[in-house]
């Protein structure tokens, strides 16, 4: 009478999970010290998956997209799947724009690679991205607020946070969404690299929620 | 691949398999009749370990999507969501279901001659995550039920449809509220009819709360009072507050926590 299916390409997702780590009671929560549009950018310094350390002072005189990334999520395969984000990632390189993923899931949670992973699956999706950063620890996601992924910011030239949120504003695990989705992040960019102002400047983030390491310290 | 193989016997054992998560289309009635709405639900069967997502899915997620195709003349209601919970992972809050849950809709056949059959179908977009994974889900919902001249309760789901309808979020009948927003805060008061205490409000639009935020309700001479941070992702300063409260009875013989809906213009002093 009824029929309900789960799709196989989400069943090819649990392959991969690691053991689900037991959580503590005496857990802290998160504390977000999120970065604000309009404010500078909280520096930082993290290593990529090359194992060169970056920062974002390398980058001043440039515009920088950081994009947290989990490459088990549906909501990022979606964009990676289509096509999506490598097109936009084609669309900073081609206007001098620095891409960066982030992976600021922790070690044994969902999403968390080495380098030598880093590197394997930005070549399966064909990353166009000028590198991907390894933030284990999770400290550089809860000073930028990222909540999950995918997150998306956009830093300008003088260091100041310009776009803060989602890719689009169809917050779904369906491609054919993306055909009537209006792309926050190419439109900021669009905008910022004209030199006009940004219109949405920032929009609710959509995606997996990111497993950051329990905090040890504030 | 070894690796591999071991982390999916060992996952199994600790949640249960996604196919267990699945979705039907149920109905109140076991008969329709010309001119006479009844309910109908679509029934997610969330197995241990995982939730779906309320209709503002919260930090993460993503909501539940139900899309009916009803013969010409039929008239179907929005969704009505049941009041959802506050999903806290880590410090990253979703708001959603983590028990099988009905999500229901009124449905008006026409009042004219229908037939012998109705064939009720649809589909539904689902997604289902655990503490630690996401799965995307899509559901055919399909559903025949005879015509009849009078239309007898489904005794099989009589018992869910019942406890579905009463937790259902209530208009907030005799509840008064003011709002005002003064630098990223909203501060929300309550006049309450009979007493209640208030514990959560589950904001209906996302980009208006901050989700990850503790809400602390406290309570007034004539009432409660909160202070709700508003997101830092609001495009503009909200104008209105719509939420689902959860709400206490006074009475403390009465453990009965229920959800009221509210909608509250926010003024900016």
């Amino acid at each position: 009478m009824v029929k309900s299916l789960v799709t196989a390409a989400a069943l090819a997702a649990l392959c991969i999970v690691a053991v689900p780590s037991l959580v503590s009671a005496s857990l802290r929560p998160v504390h977000y010290a999120a970065a604000s549009v309009g404010k500078p950018a909280p520096s930082w310094t993290l290593t990529d998956t090359k194992g060169s350390p970056r920062s974002l002072s390398d980058y001043a005189g440039k515009f920088v997209v950081l994009e947290w990334t989990n490459n088990q999520c549906p909501f990022v395969k979606k964009h990676y799947r289509t096509g999506n984000m490598q097109s936009l990632q084609k669309y900073a390189k081609e206007n001098g724009v620095v891409w960066l993923s982030v992976v600021s899931s922790a070690p044994g949670a969902p999403g968390y690679v080495t380098p030598e992973e880093g590197n394997k699956i930005m070549k399966e999706q064909h990353s166009l991205a000028t590198a991907e950063l390894l933030d284990s620890d999770g400290k550089v996601g809860r000073a930028y607020g990222a909540r999950c992924t995918p997150d998306m910011m956009i830093i300008d030239p003088k260091g100041t946070l310009i776009y803060s949120g989602g890719v689009d504003d169809k917050p779904t695990t369906d491609d054919d969404d993306l055909k009537t989705a209006h792309n926050y992040v190419k439109a900021a960019l669009q905008e910022a690299l004209a030199g006009k102002p940004v219109t949405t400047s920032t929009s609710q983030p959509y995606g997996c929620g990111i497993k950051y390491a329990h905090e040890t310290s504030l | 691949m070894i690796a591999c193989a071991l982390t999916v016997a060992l996952t199994r054992q600790a949640v249960a398999k996604p196919e267990d998560n699945h979705a039907r289309l149920i109905s109140e009635v076991t008969a329709i009749t010309p001119g006479r709405p009844f309910w109908v639900g679509i029934y997610l069967q969330t197995a241990r370990g995982w939730h779906t997502y309320w209709r503002n899915p919260g930090d993460s997620g993503s909501p539940t999507d139900v899309q009916l195709k009803l013969p010409a003349g039929w008239k179907a209601s929005p969704v009505y969501w049941p009041a959802p919970v506050r999903i806290d992972l880590a410090g990253t809050v979703s708001y959603g279901y983590e028990k099988p849950t009905l999500l229901l809709m009124r449905l008006t056949p026409p009042d004219k001659p229908l037939g012998r059959h109705v064939d009720l179908r649809g589909r539904v977009r689902w997604l289902t995550c655990t503490a630690e994974v996401c799965v995307p889900a899509k559901g055919d919902l399909s559903l025949t039920l005879p015509v009849a001249k009078t239309n007898a309760g489904d005794h099989s789901w009589k018992e869910l449809f019942a406890r579905s309808l009463s937790s259902l979020p209530k208009p907030s009948k005799g509840w008064a509220g003011t709002a005002s927003l003064e630098k990223g805060t909203i501060r929300l008061h309550l006049k309450c009819p009979g007493g209640e205490s208030a514990s959560y409000l589950f904001p209906i639009e996302s980009g208006v709360l901050d989700q990850s935020r503790p809400q602390l309700f406290h309570r007034s001479p004539d009432g409660l009072d909160a202070e709700l941070t508003v997101s830092e992702y609001a495009q503009h300063p909200p104008s209105r507050l719509r939420g689902v409260l959860l709400t206490n009875s006074a009475n403390p013989t009465e453990s009965h926590q229920s959800a009221i809906t509210i909608d509250i213009p926010i003024t900016n002093p």
